[in-house]
């Protein structure tokens, strides 16, 4: 299975981006390799409106099943729910960290956005 | 002859200088057209609650794109295209899913345009009304003193964009003013979207201003705004006191000529705060105006451009 993680940087070692239309970085992780890439999102960082649409987009062209990020507002979470890509949401720590929690089942699913819009 | 009125900060007296011009100046061309663009809470129309005689409305749409799912063939040329993200395919043909987010829609029509497979149509979606109302205005015993043709829009509660309804109640009045009549316009306040949108297309824009910091800061950008469009302007200073050399020394700077100051007054904030004209009521707005009046006077004759 496949997940993408909102990041600050490229690396496992970088912090969770509390963002998620706009997050600088998605880290994509295979959990049956153990092997990760980054996709710049830079596209979506600078976009007028509706990052949170296209970040989403982006993931699911990256067909992963479940994503880690600090927050979800409602556009973003219709297109991931369309993608049928599972929300979880953790901040303030490393991506690392995050996934080694995901792993336990430690970290709590949403069923709807947790932020407004332009939150 | 159109008139904008228009400001940078909000709350500096638009509102006050657009009824009570378009009082004075009904009375002196008999008719006049009057025109509220600030959608999200216009307020014209309450000065002359006891003056309408009949009121009409309808409702305002903009076009946005519907995509047919089965003609679609999810090559996501659409996506691409938008400029504002409103387009979104999930998944790939067969199995795929083309979304559309109406309120991030600009209603530019390029995807219906673009799509090589004639999938996507427009739809109308309702963003607010557009009201237009007859006033006769009375001056003392004269009953029948001018009449003011007032349209304004009313923009839907949550609805992000204000720009095309404003175009939208601009057409309607560009519709009905077919004789050249004077059109005066109360402008959204700042320099966004809204009021550049607001202000297009008119003759002279009046900015009004107070004599405080904010009134001047938010002036200087306003007079970029309008030398941006290439019209020309005027100040006028409202709530005039022993600070308006706040506002003379950037008009001196800018080359902007101040044309009128309103004082600031308890007794007409009063008038104004309970819904009244001001020249209606024994203020001596008429003569506070007068050199807006002679402006548009030469204007209308010719003498000036």
């Amino acid at each position: 299975m496949k997940m993408a993680i909102s990041a600050q940087g490229t690396e496992l070692d970088s912090m969770i981006d509390p963002r998620f239309g706009r997050a600088k970085y998605f880290i994509l992780f295979d959990l049956e390799t153990n092997t990760h890439k980054s996709v710049e999102n830079i596209q979506n960082l600078n976009a007028t409106q509706g990052a949170g649409i296209q970040s989403a987009s982006l993931i699911a062209k990256e067909e992963v099943e479940a994503v880690i990020t600090g927050h979800c507002g409602p556009k973003a979470f219709v297109v991931l729910n369309k993608a049928k890509i599972k929300v979880f949401i953790k901040d303030g720590i490393t991506v690392k960290e995050a996934i080694s929690l995901f792993k336990k089942n430690k970290i709590v699913e949403i069923k709807e956005a947790n932020v407004e819009g332009h939150w | 002859m159109k008139i904008a009125i228009a400001s940078g900060k909000g709350g500096t007296g638009k509102t006050t200088v657009a009824t009570n011009l378009a009082y004075l100046l009904s009375m002196e061309y008999k008719e006049i057209v009057l025109v509220d663009l600030d959608v999200e809470e216009p307020n014209c129309h309450l000065f002359y609650f006891y003056w309408i005689q009949h009121k009409s409305g309808e409702h305002a749409h903009v076009l946005v794109p519907k995509i047919n799912q089965s003609l679609c063939t999810s090559c996501g040329q659409c996506v691409q295209f938008c400029n504002y993200n409103a387009l979104c395919i999930i998944g790939r043909a067969p199995e795929f899913s083309a979304m559309v987010f109406h309120e991030l829609c600009h209603s530019c029509g390029g995807c219906t345009l673009i799509c090589p497979n004639q999938a996507i149509s427009e739809v109308k979606r309702p963003i607010g009304n557009i009201v237009s109302e007859d006033i006769v205005v009375a001056d003392g015993a004269v009953v029948s003193a001018g009449a003011i043709k007032l349209f304004y829009g009313l923009l839907n509660v949550g609805e992000a964009k204000s720009p095309p309804l404003i175009a939208l109640v601009k057409q309607h009045a560009d519709q009905y003013n077919t004789r050249s009549l004077l059109e005066i316009s109360d402008c959204p306040p700042g320099t966004s979207c809204a009021a550049m949108k607001s202000i297009e297309n008119s003759d002279i824009v009046f900015l009004v201003t107070e004599p405080t910091a904010f009134g001047r800061n938010d002036l200087a950008l306003a007079i970029d705004m309008v030398n941006c469009l290439s019209i020309p302007m005027k100040i006028i200073i409202n709530k005039s006191d022993e600070n308006d050399d706040l506002i003379e020394e950037l008009a001196a700077q800018r080359g902007v000529e101040i044309i009128a100051k309103i004082p600031h007054d308890i007794e007409m904030s009063k008038i104004y705060s309970s819904g009244r004209i001001l020249a209606d009521n024994n203020t001596k707005m008429d003569s506070y105006l007068s050199p807006i009046l002679s402006f548009i006077r030469k204007s209308e004759r010719g003498d000036v451009r």
